[in-house]
């Protein structure tokens, strides 16, 4: 979803391309949507979701033609809020962590470590990556408190990952 | 007729919990302590060395506190920044989603009460909820760094689970997946 979140033309282009006068019962459109940004207050779907409704509907496509695939269980809720009928509504599950974008685990590149207490030098570590309103409120709070001797701290981007 | 609506992406709407400066917000310019080294991971199917740095540091620190990338939102939400302290086998606080901790339980992922009070988790309000955890923050930081290397054994047995889980987990996902999907 976010190589077309900044212009869902590019979907409903691909939609129009690919629509089908009856589709098959197992023709599905897959969708991943990782990234939880533009949830505006008292609504419980992100601009992000409202967008790929919209241009469903637009180009005449029900919903129910699409598996959505999330890292945040209970987002079919605002899906629903959006689409009345029951029966337009994606697939969707909502309990996918590690399986895609870069969440992927690498996992025979990863050591299993020891458990070494003795090596322990500070309290803790933050990596915070790019500004937001939490992190900004960590990070001051670590400052105003002069935590850096006890909180490993990286900011903006430094080698947050 | 315009269907569809767009913001910047420099101001996102979930960004706004904090309007009336109860909380210090305004962001600084960049910081890296010298503990943290190493070049940035970035995504994880990067070429293995790349990957192995984070382990060298994770290991002098007991607790990571992570900031997930969505704080003000409705629904659990995990990335990446909670699989490292998972894969490093260290104690974590989550700054992130309400309820997350209670997902990733669900997971078969252990968390660390009562040495770190996990009470944040239930906290809707996003302010309340940072206020808790950085209070919480204050209490572990004023403990002697023994304390820290105590606990940090006293989980071991869930540290070590925690390593098994994730190391499964895109096995145990995919599984699930390929079940559901062959069921429609």
């Amino acid at each position: 979803m976010l190589e077309i979140d900044h212009d869902f033309d590019l979907l409903k282009q691909q939609l129009l391309d690919t629509k089908k006068p009856i589709f098959e019962p197992k023709d599905f459109y897959l969708a991943e949507d990782l990234h939880g940004n533009y949830y505006l207050p008292h609504c419980n779907y992100s601009l992000t979701t409202f967008n790929l409704v919209r241009t469903f509907q637009e180009v005449d496509i029900s919903l129910n033609r699409c598996i959505i695939f999330t890292n945040q269980p209970g987002y079919i809720n605002g899906l629903k809020a959006l689409i009345a009928d029951t029966k337009e509504l994606p697939i969707v599950f909502d309990d996918c962590w590690s399986v895609f974008d870069n969440n992927c685990l690498d996992t025979p590149a990863w050591q299993d470590i020891d458990i070494d207490a003795h090596a322990i030098q500070r309290h803790a570590l933050t990596m915070l990556g790019e500004p937001r309103v939490h992190r900004n409120a960590l990070y001051n709070h670590i400052q105003k408190n002069n935590y850096f001797d006890k909180i490993a701290t990286s900011y903006r981007g430094v080698d947050e990952g | 007729m315009k269907v569809r609506l767009y913001t910047n992406t420099k101001t996102r709407w979930n960004e706004n919990w904090n309007p009336y400066g109860i909380l210090e917000t305004a962001p600084h310019k960049g910081y890296k302590d010298s503990l943290i080294t190493g070049k940035p991971n970035g995504h994880w199917r990067t070429a293995s060395g790349s990957n192995d740095f984070q382990q060298v540091f994770y290991k002098k620190i007991g607790i990571d506190i992570v900031t997930e990338t969505a704080f003000n939102y409705p629904y659990p939400s995990t990335s990446e920044k909670i699989l490292r302290p998972l894969i490093n086998k260290r104690m974590f606080l989550l700054v992130g989603p309400p309820h997350t901790l209670k997902f990733i339980k669900t997971k078969g992922f252990k968390t660390f009460e009562p040495f770190i009070d996990e009470t944040y988790d239930t906290i809707e309000d996003p302010i309340d909820r940072m206020q808790v955890l950085l209070q919480e923050i204050d209490r572990l930081v004023t403990l002697p760094i023994d304390s820290i290397r105590k606990a940090v054994l006293q989980y071991a047995d869930a540290l070590e689970s925690n390593f098994q889980t994730v190391m499964n987990l895109e096995t145990v996902e995919t599984e699930k997946i390929v079940q559901r999907l062959s069921n429609i």
